[in-house]
């Protein structure tokens, strides 16, 4: 058993990296939303949400280093970070490989925000859906946990709710400019 | 109220969090290793050597350990197992090899139930 360690420390991180990309995202949706009002400040948030984002990168490198690591499955660095490398289910590993290098440019795009257009930024950041989907997808085809621990009707139910607040966020994003001017005074006149 | 106006997320927030995400990860990999020994060590599988380590070039078995449930109505599977069917004869050969001389008599089907301890775990070993 001791022989598996990296093993599990592998599928153990694959899977807390999912929940935290699944958090980052949720979170990221709230904030641009405003969804819960201004009680959390909306910098706090934003505070929040990157921290979350950095931690699914720190995971997601606890999940390729384990599985690098671990002489119980014979993955090389290549198999990793190479799409279609790995032999063993390469199509499911390759969903995890894309969204290893998507979650690297939005979060590398993410920390050089200042010194990136705002619509380079964006639109690299619009990235998290597919990276949602891409990692979603990873777990149920090639992770070993998928029945066990993240039930189908979960993953569907997360779809269904990606789907929903990005629609919402693009609803919400086009309200503004006439919603945010009479908060202050509106009733001034 | 000061609380409100906190303007990012503190470090015990931070350390929180993370601590958070280390203990799950922690959790989980003794919840996979408690339950993967039962249905590993049990089985005689050999857990120790590279002889009964899935190679993914190689894992064919492994992958039809767990096809029962992961794999078989699953994305991309088609292209996959059959491309990993092609190059597995030698990989799969070894494991057999090994685990034959574990159990003395494993022909053909035996070696996929106790080879893979994630797979047939989750798979109930049928």
């Amino acid at each position: 058993m001791a022989g598996h360690t990296w093993w599990y420390v592998a599928r153990a991180g694959g899977l807390v990296a999912w929940g935290l990309v699944v958090a980052s995202c949720a979170w990221g949706l709230l904030h641009a939303t405003r969804a819960l009002g201004r009680r959390p400040t909306p910098a706090w948030m934003l505070s929040t949400h990157r921290y979350l984002g950095a931690l699914a990168v720190v995971f997601t490198g606890v999940h390729v280093l384990g599985l690098v690591a671990d002489s119980y499955v014979h993955f090389g660095i290549t198999d990793v970070l190479l799409p279609f490398a790995s032999s063993w289910h390469p199509v499911a590993v390759a969903w995890g490989v894309v969204a290893m290098w998507l979650l690297l440019a939005v979060e590398g795009t993410s920390l050089a925000r200042q010194h990136l257009p705002q619509r380079v930024w964006r639109g690299i950041h619009l990235l998290s859906y597919p990276i949602l989907a891409l990692t979603t997808v990873h777990l149920l085809s090639a992770g070993t946990d998928a029945k066990s621990l993240v039930p189908e009707t979960l993953a569907v139910a997360l779809g269904v709710l990606a789907v929903f607040g990005a629609a919402v966020l693009l609803t919400w994003r086009s309200a503004p400019k006439t919603r945010t001017e009479p908060r202050p005074p509106v009733t001034s006149g | 109220m000061a609380p409100m106006a906190r303007r990012k997320i503190s470090n015990r927030g931070r350390v929180l969090a993370a601590g958070l995400c280390l203990g799950a990860t922690g959790l989980l990999a003794g919840l996979m290793a408690a339950t993967d020994d039962t249905g590993n060590a049990s089985a005689g599988t050999p857990s120790g050597g590279n002889s009964g380590a899935i190679v993914p070039g190689s894992s064919n078995s492994g992958f039809d350990g767990s096809s029962d449930t992961d794999g078989d109505g699953r994305v991309g599977d088609p292209g996959d197992y059959s491309g990993t069917q092609g190059q597995v004869p030698s990989g799969f050969g070894d494991d057999r090899g090994s685990s034959g001389s574990s159990s003395g008599s494993t022909s053909q089907q035996p070696s996929q139930q106790p080879r893979f301890p994630q797979p047939n775990t989750r798979s109930g070993g049928s």
